[in-house]
């Protein structure tokens, strides 16, 4: 049903016979017996007042015929000499008279002293303004609209215009900010418009101008705070990384700090909300992509799910190795191949993560929210797994049971020194084992302390018994496989024990399975442990022959 | 059911009538429409309203209470005596009193009231007046605002012409700015504005302030006795300044008195910054509106404090157009009501006119700001926006942003601020979501206002279908159910003096202040007056009493000629 026939009439272009129907309709579905109706017949008077304004556009119209006299323009496209003009044309149009009598009607002659007066006042606002620096000009504009706080309405609104006018002219030149921030304010500018208000769009391009340059402001007084007092604030310092040098010690220290990331993805974001292009513009060349590269790593979401799924594929490789070898079929057992593994897994957390990224990034390219939606069963597993992740937690608190626990994974990686169990197997058992079961003092202290038992026992074999070091009993392959559990323990505790106050924080924090990829980021520094451990297994290899 | 007309007033309040197919103003027990909205203990724990109540400011300020709207909602407690009563229970008591006028007047047992509130009085403010109500045994049908009110008492007399109309009311305590436009018997309002804090008792105060600096008093050194007279003098001087070109300020009388001059010219200087503080809603409301000043056909005035030639001039300047002056500024609001209760019992008298009010606030929740984490930088993401054609209902649908999260907040606020630490929380709620993934729920808010100004908040989470009505919770300021119940039983247990006593308390209690006021022989024979007139009154004889009354006041009339 159109609005017209809502509103039981014929289109009509004569407001009058509008009016009349709506007043007819309205008796009908008065606001308080019915107000259902009263919407359904208020929505379609206000939709053919406003076809009626946009026939003729004007904002809106009025039941005064001055309206119709009016020129077919907008008054905000014509140059304000000429627009001078046309509101004299405008206020001379003979209004239309009213039986109302109750007050007299302005004398036309007097309004056209009143908008005079808003362009004689504004040009004596632009004489004072001449030459001023921005904080100079917001203070002369702070006390001349003081000093003309009641002057007609009518000549106040020239006045604004003109200062739009004065603004819009510098919208992409060095923004006056203060100046248009005492403007935004005495004007109201910050507040929201209807969507009739004449003024709107240029008002919209001045907020817009001064939310540009507060931002800027902001992120340049922010690292300038980083830069001379120090700050350790993690918006200062994300402020500093985006805007300084590139520093690229600096900056790889940062990326092991979520909070700033997340700072330096949320100041990203904030300007990209500005308009294409501008935080390009900005910032010094080739940053902000960097930038925004690293943030979106942090922001791990499908690639982190891949991360997990190479995980979790490694270790069932490596029991299917355990099976082939069992049955005779091959000899996977070959240690070398389980250290390409880890090598392969240590690079595609460092190396080959961008790269998917990148391959995400171009797969969302248009697609607003940068967050791709995961697989079904990503979700749900990621979801049981922090069930159960509460759920330990809770079982973890008692005493008895990480004892129990600890005791129970040492006797397990004992064994598997007098077992056939190769280094890499007791690498990821352990790591596994103690990242789900035994995020437990006791058991890092006991790791430690066998750790450090077998180096003792290496080297008493070694000083005592006068044992050549690489042929003593418990031979270096079992100190390099304790030394690389421990390391491996070390790590995994730091990451776990991160990822347990992450997840205590989580209903603030705004992507959980960015700490997979935090984990998976140690992954470097694993290699470091790992290297000199598989160096000395090597030589024992080769001396062994 | 019989419902009656009122404006609850910062300063004075009135009842009005729909009889006969006509608005009738209903006179108090002294025989005037104002009843100040002043309440006062006597000290036999009964309460006294109105005129007497408000001479009682003077004499027992300890006692009495006044300008309780302006706390309305809040929770702020006043005590007289051993007393302590919030503004609901306060205004319950004023209301209570222009009930049995009333009732008085009409003969019949009243239930039910429309009651006027300034447009910018937000949801917990007329929350607070519906409770205001319900304590004073009023069913509050229709919560209405006061321009709205005067708009509809004005349209009336015009409700033929085709106009643009702008209603400034500047009350006792809140100022109000409606723009409506009126054809063939629609009172269509476009828009409404306003300052919450902003009225005549301003501008008193600044006299007062004035005054306190050339008499070299320290306003913190003074008792509230000493105050309550100041402020009574000021008053006076703002009323004669309101009808001469200068006047005096007359602080106590005879020979221990004090004077001070002030020409009008002085008393402008004075009140220029809440001039200038009227400006800005004067110039949003015709914003909002979409019209040109020029385009207004005229300006309507209410509320007594309009009656200041310096409002009169500011509105002529900023509008370029004298004022409408024909009606009553002090009645037409309480006028307005009355029609209102016509309106609604679809009187035929009434049967062309047709009224649309406007939202005169944006509603809407706090949404997390995308570039900021922290709570104070929280987006107002408006729902109804201000001004509005109400009974609104709109909704918006909302996503959740972090991932797993459980429950949403969908705290409500109201106002223009585009961030919610600069607008006024309505209330604290939220509802639960099932764990998902950031983006992944969505809950659609549905915001309804109804024609009384009250907000009503669904949520349904669209994964689940589940719909939750949600009443807002209110802040700890706010009274439930339980609790109003318990006011009620409280209230109750309060005496106030029977409506015929009223006449003789209110003469007792204006020489009162009159004893205050004078010294020396004067003050004896008032006095001796008093008790005369006290013995008289413990007769309880009707005829004596009326006879000593009429001469207590001649009395009084002569000294206050002094």
């Amino acid at each position: 049903m159109s609005y017209w026939q809502v509103l039981g009439i014929e289109p009509t272009a004569d407001l009058r016979v509008l009016k009349r129907a709506y007043a007819i309709q309205l008796k009908q579905h008065k606001p308080e017996r019915d107000p259902e109706g009263y919407r359904r017949v208020r929505s379609a008077y206000d939709a053919a007042l406003q076809s009626l304004a946009a026939r003729s556009s004007r904002p809106q119209l009025r039941t005064t015929s001055v309206i119709e006299a009016a020129p077919q323009q907008s008054t905000r496209d014509i140059p304000s000499s000429q627009r001078l003009e046309n509101t004299q044309q405008l206020e001379d149009t003979p209004v239309c008279e009213h039986e109302h009598s109750g007050s007299p009607r302005t004398d036309p002659q007097e309004s056209i002293t009143n908008s005079q007066r808003g362009y004689k006042l504004a040009s004596q606002l632009k004489e004072q303004l001449d030459g001023q620096t921005d904080r100079q000009a917001a203070a002369k504009l702070g006390d001349f609209l003081e000093a003309t706080w009641n002057e007609a309405l009518a000549t106040r609104q020239v006045l604004e215009g003109e200062v739009l006018d004065l603004l819009d002219s510098k919208i992409d030149e060095s923004f006056p900010l203060e100046f248009a921030l005492v403007a935004s304010a005495a004007y109201d500018w910050d507040q929201r418009f209807t969507d009739h208000d004449p003024w709107k769009r240029a008002r919209l391009r001045v907020q817009h101008q001064i939310h540009r340059s507060t931002l800027v402001q902001e992120i340049y007084s922010n690292a300038q705070r980083c830069d001379q007092e120090n700050s350790v604030e993690s918006s200062d310092i994300a402020a500093s990384l985006l805007v300084g040098k590139l520093d690229r010690e600096k900056h790889k220290r940062t990326l092991k700090k979520s909070e700033v990331l997340e700072a330096v993805s949320s100041y990203l974001d904030r300007l990209d909300a500005l308009g294409k292009g501008f935080t390009e513009s900005l910032l010094p060349k080739g940053k902000a992509a960097w930038w925004r590269k690293e943030c979106l790593k942090y922001y791990a979401t499908l690639t982190d799910a891949i991360a997990l799924w190479v995980l979790i594929n490694s270790i069932l490789v490596m029991a299917l190795a355990r099976a082939s070898e069992w049955l005779g079929l091959t000899s996977l057992t070959n240690l070398d191949s389980y250290w390409v593994w880890l090598f392969i897994l240590t690079l595609s957390s460092t190396l080959l993560y961008p790269a998917i990224r990148g391959m995400e990034i171009v797969a969302s390219k248009g697609i607003e929210n940068r967050k791709v939606p995961e697989p079904e069963w990503v979700h749900a597993f990621l979801d049981s797994a922090i069930d159960k992740w509460d759920a330990l937690q809770k079982f973890r608190k008692r005493g008895l049971t990480a004892l129990i626990s600890t005791t129970a994974l040492c006797v397990l990686l004992l064994s598997a020194n007098f077992q056939t169990w190769t280094t890499f197997e007791v690498f990821w058992i352990s790591a596994i084992s103690i990242f789900f079961f035994c995020h437990h003092r006791n058991g890092y202290f006991t790791l430690a302390a066998v750790c450090l038992g077998y180096w003792a026992i290496y080297i008493g074999e070694i000083t005592f018994f006068h044992y050549d070091f690489l042929y003593s009993p418990s031979y270096g392959r079992v100190v390099a496989n304790w030394t690389l559990t421990a390391c491996v323990v070390v790590c995994a505790h730091v990451a776990y024990s991160e990822i347990l106050d992450r997840l205590e924080a989580r209903e603030n924090n705004p992507n959980f399975i960015g700490y997979w990829h935090w984990l998976l980021g140690y992954s470097p520094w694993m290699l470091v442990c790992v290297l000199p451990s598989y160096g000395l297994h090597i030589l024992n290899q080769s001396w062994l022959g | 059911m019989t419902t009656i007309g009122i404006d609850l007033g910062t300063t004075n309040s009135l009842v009005c009538v729909w009889k006969d197919g006509a608005p009738q103003l209903v006179n108090n027990a002294l025989g005037t429409t104002l009843t100040p909205s002043v309440v006062s203990l006597d000290d036999e724990n009964r309460l006294i309203i109105g005129q007497a109540a408000k001479d009682r400011l003077q004499t027992h300020p300890d006692r009495t209470a006044q300008l309780f709207k302006r706390s309305m909602g809040t929770g702020t407690t006043y005590d007289l005596g051993e007393q302590s009563l919030r503004s609901e229970d306060l205004s319950a008591l004023v209301l209570g009193s222009l009930k049995a006028d009333a009732e008085a007047f009409l003969g019949t047992k009243v239930d039910s009231a429309v009651i006027t509130v300034p447009a910018y009085f937000n949801d917990i403010q007329r929350q607070a007046t519906k409770i205001a109500g319900d304590l004073a045994g009023l069913q509050v049908l229709r919560l209405i605002n006061e321009p709205t009110a005067a708009s509809i008492a004005y349209g009336l007399h015009e409700k033929d012409a085709y106009s643009n109309i702008m209603v400034l009311d500047l009350g006792g305590g809140t100022f109000d700015v409606s723009v409506l436009e009126m054809f063939e018997g629609v009172m269509q309002i476009h828009s409404s504005a306003g300052d919450n804090r902003l009225g005549g008792q301003d501008f008193t105060e600044e006299l007062v302030k004035w005054a306190a600096q050339g008499l070299e008093i320290k306003l913190d050194d003074i008792t509230l006795s000493e105050r309550a007279d100041l402020t009574e003098a000021a008053e006076r001087l703002k009323q004669t300044l309101s009808s001469a070109e200068s006047g005096k300020l007359e602080l106590g009388r005879g020979a221990g008195g004090r004077s001070l001059s002030c020409a009008r010219e002085e008393f402008e200087k004075l009140s220029e910054p809440l001039l200038r503080r009227m400006v800005k809603p004067i110039e949003r409301a015709l914003r909002d509106a979409t019209l040109d000043s020029s385009e207004l056909d005229g300006v309507v005035l209410v509320g007594g404090a309009s009656r200041m030639p310096i409002i009169r001039s500011l509105a002529s300047r900023l509008i370029g157009q004298l004022p409408f002056v024909k009606v009553n500024p002090d009645e037409v609001v309480a006028i307005g009501a009355a029609v209102q209760v016509g309106l609604m019992q679809d009187d035929a008298a009434l049967e062309e006119i047709v009224l649309t009010d406007v939202a005169p606030y944006s509603l809407g929740i706090g949404t997390i700001n995308p570039a900021g984490g922290h709570d104070a930088s929280a987006l107002f993401s408006p729902i109804i926006e201000r001004n509005t054609p109400i009974p609104a209902s709109r909704s918006q649908g909302y996503i959740t942003v972090h991932d797993f999260q459980t429950s949403v907040d969908l705290t409500p606020y109201q106002g223009e601020a585009p961030k919610v630490v600069d607008n006024i929380k309505l209330g604290d709620l939220s509802v639960k979501v099932p764990r998902n993934k950031a983006g992944e729920e969505a809950i659609e808010v549905r915001f309804t206002y109804d024609i009384s100004g009250l907000l009503e908040i669904e949520a349904t989470v669209e994964s689940t279908g589940k719909t939750e009505r949600l009443v807002v919770q209110r802040s700890e300021s706010a009274l439930n159910e339980d609790e109003v119940e318990k006011r009620l039983a409280e209230l109750q247990n309060l005496k106030v003096h029977p409506r015929e006593n009223q006449a003789n308390i209110a003469v007792i209690a204006r020489a009162e202040r009159l004893y205050q006021e004078f010294l020396g022989e004067h003050r004896d024979l008032i006095l001796k007056q008093i008790t005369a007139f006290e013995q008289v009154v413990d007769t309880q004889e009707p005829n004596a009493i009326e006879k000593s009354r009429k001469k207590l006041l001649e009395v009084i009339a002569q000294l206050e000629e002094l």
